[in-house]
């Protein structure tokens, strides 16, 4: 992923769930992630929608659960 | 008479494992259409079957329509997908009633079909292939469509399949079987039987009497129905994800050890695993999604504790279209919010992240979680069986 984007990805999740050493390793999952259950995804989710000025749609916001999918996901709708 | 007990569903069974793997020219799901087709007339008579099978079409119909519609690139509107839901949940509401009325001695509305089909599983299956199809998934013919809607080995309790994975199986070649997997599949169903004819029956009996009705004075009883219901529950549905693998149908696992959750929130990932699935995913996440949109992610927490609690009433109405169930629906619902609220709380602090909570965790959750799943069955709330 651009360096720039993860970054401001990290920054999400390091804010969201209060882990401010948070890495984001693609092989993260939400079982990875203390506070990373199905109430916080959404919030997630559409922090990352107005990070990025995106829009998913509610079989993408089901689907993801896996840090590696989330940036492909991120980076094949900026490019 | 239980279902597992009655030999033509062994027979039926056992037919339908050996046909799916004969050399059919049909698509998978089609060959377990007419299947499943002969086997509910084997098992419920014919007119359940034609009743099931009416109900496939009229829901098949009103798809395609929506589909055509669709493809020629007009908006279908309002009016098909209300028209299909309003079916799904009319077709709910009265099959619901009728059972209360049931349960108040005497059956008023003619349709034993419904019950006997376990309608409220059905009316789950219809949504999910209803959302499908909306969102541009291929539709099943109406055989293949019947065999999702209503597989005879899911008959007495579920669990809720997904259409999604009964498309995937009609799209790619059965796999062959193998020694192992007939094996498996084997392990699981004698496993099921194991739960529900021996453990399940045998505490019923020592709890409530060989015929006596499953009711609860106090703590105790509520403890002994709560293990009861764990295993005759998950012995049905083991026996149905045996048989399921048997013959190559995508029958979920419903059951993933949950005596063994550290919270109310992860035991209900793990309890009737495949109803947590759709909620989470025909309401929870679609109303949350809605609602952060709508009001920013600033109010994401309230919006989310206000979903928790309406799809935990869902799941209570379903379970009973009364008052108690509402209302044991509503307190569950709440339950899992002030548990969400505290465990966000305790995350705060590094000290709870930490692997000795995890260990503490791991020891005092599952006790905490039995203690409350029995004082959710206490006689008080009035929702028993």
């Amino acid at each position: 992923m651009d360096p720039e984007r993860e970054r401001r990805l990290t920054a999400i999740f390091r804010r969201l769930f209060c882990l401010p050493e948070l890495v984001l390793e693609d092989a993260l999952t939400a079982r990875d992630v203390p506070g990373w259950d199905s109430l916080n995804h959404v919030t997630l989710l559409i922090e990352i929608e107005r990070e990025f000025g995106l829009r998913f749609s509610s079989r993408e916001i089901e689907g993801l659960q896996r840090v590696g999918d989330l940036k492909a996901l991120v980076e094949s709708r900026l490019r | 008479m239980n279902l597992l007990l009655r030999p033509e569903f062994w027979w039926a069974a056992l037919a339908a494992c050996a046909l799916m793997h004969a050399p059919w020219p049909a698509r998978p799901m089609r060959r377990f259409g007419a299947l499943n087709a002969a086997a509910l007339a084997l098992l419920l008579g014919w007119r359940v079957a034609a009743g099931a099978a009416l109900l496939a079409l009229l829901a098949w119909g009103l798809l395609a329509l929506l589909r055509r519609r669709r493809a020629a690139g007009r908006s279908p509107g309002p009016a098909l997908p209300l028209a299909y839901l309003l079916l799904a949940v009319a077709l709910f509401v009265m099959h619901k009633l009728d059972l209360e009325r049931r349960a108040a001695g005497g059956s008023l509305l003619p349709v034993e079909l419904l019950a006997r089909l376990a309608y409220s599983y059905v009316f789950l299956r219809l949504v999910d292939a209803g959302r499908c199809v909306a969102d541009g998934l291929r539709l099943l013919d109406p055989l293949s469509l019947l065999g999702y809607l209503c597989p005879f080995h899911m008959l007495v309790a579920g669990p809720v399949n997904v259409y999604r994975d009964h498309l995937a199986a009609d799209e790619a070649p059965l796999p062959a079987p193998g020694f192992a997997s007939v094996l498996g599949g084997v392990d699981v169903v004698t496993t099921g039987l194991l739960y529900k004819l021996v453990l399940a029956e045998g505490l019923r009996i020592f709890a409530f009497g060989l015929d006596g009705p499953l009711r609860t004075a106090g703590l105790a009883d509520s403890a002994l129905l709560f293990v009861y219901l764990f295993f005759d529950f998950a012995g049905y549905s083991l026996v149905a994800l045996g048989l399921g693998r048997l013959m190559g149908v995508p029958t979920p696992v419903n059951f993933d050890r949950p005596l063994l959750a550290t919270s109310l929130t992860e035991f209900w990932r793990r309890w009737h695993a495949s109803l947590g699935q759709w909620v989470r995913a025909q309401l929870f996440l679609p109303l949350q999604t809605a609602l952060v949109r709508r009001f920013g992610p600033a109010r994401a927490r309230p919006a989310a504790l206000l979903v928790l609690v309406l799809s935990f009433t869902f799941v209570g109405l379903w379970h009973g279209l009364n008052l108690a169930m509402l209302l044991w629906g509503v307190a569950l619902g709440m339950a899992l919010a002030l548990e969400k609220l505290v465990r966000d709380g305790l995350l705060r602090h590094a000290w709870a992240r930490g692997p000795a909570a995890g260990r503490l965790a791991r020891v005092l959750g599952p006790a905490y979680v039995f203690a409350a799943m029995v004082l959710l069955l206490h006689p008080v709330w009035g929702v028993l069986l």
